[in-house]
């Protein structure tokens, strides 16, 4: 059975190209339009891993990373900032907010592909 | 600009003009890049579509295009290519980013000269002084996030913690 990835972005492009790879790796992909959308279907349903922006409109990726890891479901789960945002600073906060990685945009595809197949099991 | 020859006998005025005019370039060079935005993600909707397209017709078709793709070294140039153009089309986010600094640096711009003309002048040019320092401190308090830098636009770096 295939493992489920939640990719949250309010980007449309980005979140079809997050799309197109990751489904065409095998897993199946669902998406959210900004991080309080990505933690209502992330309570709708278990996923294996999300993968979020992190500035978006109504909720932040790190928002959605804290929100997240107060979930007894997700409290493991591999969850990856995918952003364009590249300050060590910032890092730091997604590591402290409890991110498994942090990945700059663009994406090369055969990349997220190996991250993801690295943090997903 | 109005207001200038007011300059020698009302210094104070005439940096209050001069705050003026350059809150209203401000705000048209906020318009100019809000267009720009505009225009970016027109071109690139279109490019997905066209992408999308192309994604559907080589899903629909995988045997018989893997079958053609087969000879040669076919197969690995079209995956280099799509690679390439999935890169490629983030960059309307990149850029889309970087527009947004820019244009929240203008923003704390135009607000801190608006609130400099709001506020009343009484008083000799010196009085001024607390004014523009007043300015000065709420820019200097307003940092752009840092952004994506020019290495990290040919590939993606990840960092796993």
């Amino acid at each position: 059975m295939a493992k489920t990835i939640l990719a949250v972005d309010d980007s449309a492009s980005i979140r079809q190209l997050v799309s197109f790879t990751l489904k065409d790796a095998g897993y199946e992909v669902i998406v959210a339009v900004d991080g309080a959308d990505g933690l209502a279907k992330a309570q709708a349903r278990q996923v294996d891993l999300v993968l979020t922006d992190q500035n978006m409109p109504n909720m932040d990726g790190l928002t959605l990373v804290r929100a997240l890891r107060r979930m007894p479901g997700y409290r493991g789960s591999p969850i990856l900032i995918l952003t364009t945002e590249s300050s060590p600073e910032m890092k730091a906060e997604g590591r402290a907010a409890g991110a498994t990685g942090w990945l700059v945009k663009p994406f090369d595809p055969g990349r997220l592909v190996d991250v993801v197949g690295k943090v997903i099991g | 600009m109005q207001g200038l020859p007011a300059t020698v006998e009302d210094p104070a005025a005439a940096v209050e003009s001069l705050a003026r005019a350059l809150v209203g370039r401000m705000h048209g060079a906020c318009t100019e890049l809000d267009r720009v935005d505009e225009l970016l993600g027109h071109a690139i909707r279109q490019l997905m579509e066209v992408f999308t397209d192309i994604h559907a017709q080589l899903q629909a078709r995988h045997e018989e295009f893997t079958a053609v793709m087969a000879q040669g070294d076919g197969l690995e140039l079209v995956a280099r290519d799509a690679r390439q153009a999935v890169m490629a089309l983030q960059f309307r986010d990149v850029v889309g980013q970087k527009l947004g600094h820019v244009r929240l640096e203008l923003a704390t711009l135009e607000q801190g000269l608006t609130e400099f003309c709001a506020a009343s002048y009484a008083g000799p040019p010196a009085a001024l002084v607390p004014r523009i320092e007043r300015l000065l401190h709420g820019l200097d308090g307003s940092r752009a996030p840092t952004p994506v830098r020019q290495e990290q636009m040919h590939a993606g770096a990840v960092d796993l913690f």
